[in-house]
């Protein structure tokens, strides 16, 4: 299964107390299962990570998408830009 | 054609006219300016920070300017960008002009642009108070 690094901004990196991590995933994800990985490194902050988004090589997903050691995958909280 | 991007810090004056912007066949320009406001909510607003996650907003600000294009008029210009990092009342944060042969499509597509980047565009607003605290804001 692929490790992949886990991009956090704005308030989901302040809160996290870090702008990344390493998680593993299956080689097929959707944004629940991303959230789930996070979850689990994160476990008090379960609700800031539910209210995220999630985009893979630059692109919001939603349902499955093919994950590879490549893939950069990032949390979105809800944006703010304007 | 199209050009957008992230710049750091506040917009440049020679981002804010729409130059170059116009082909032979454009007969009006729709702008629109973002600028930091020095109140939010009743509270003192002393600065902005904003965060960026650069490659993607620079891929979707280019995906829009096309999407503007499909929706209203294939032959429109636009360009579009945002600044990131510190900014102070008053300054710049987003510019977008559109040419068009006629206005309605100029303004529909400028309105249009504005609002996806406030849906979609993955920018974040930090908002320093002049009791000095501040908040990430949710949407905006």
């Amino acid at each position: 299964m692929p490790e992949v690094t886990v991009l956090y901004f704005a308030q989901a990196r302040d809160r996290l107390g870090c702008d990344r991590d390493r998680v593993t995933l299956p080689t097929s994800a959707d944004a629940n299962a991303v959230l789930s990985a996070v979850r689990l490194r994160h476990p008090n902050n379960a609700a800031l990570i539910d209210r995220c988004r999630v985009a893979v090589d630059c692109q919001f997903i939603d349902g499955p998408v093919a994950i590879s050691d490549h893939s950069e995958i990032a949390l979105i909280p809800p944006v703010s830009g304007g | 054609m199209h050009q957008c991007g992230i710049i750091d810090g506040p917009l440049p004056a020679t981002l804010l006219t729409p130059a170059a912007l116009c082909a032979p066949a454009h007969g009006a320009i729709a702008s629109f300016i973002g600028v930091v406001r020095n109140h939010h909510n009743g509270r003192g607003v002393t600065h902005l920070i904003y965060d960026c996650y650069r490659p993607m907003a620079e891929k979707l600000l280019a995906d829009l300017a096309l999407e503007a294009a499909t929706k209203f008029d294939p032959e429109l210009h636009a360009t579009i960008h945002h600044g990131i990092g510190r900014m102070d009342p008053g300054q710049p944060s987003v510019v977008i002009h559109v040419a068009s042969a006629h206005r309605v499509a100029a303004f529909d597509a400028c309105r249009h642009l504005i609002e996806r980047i406030k849906e979609d565009l993955p920018v974040w607003k930090q908002e320093f108070y002049d009791d000095g605290t501040s908040l990430w804001l949710k949407g905006s």
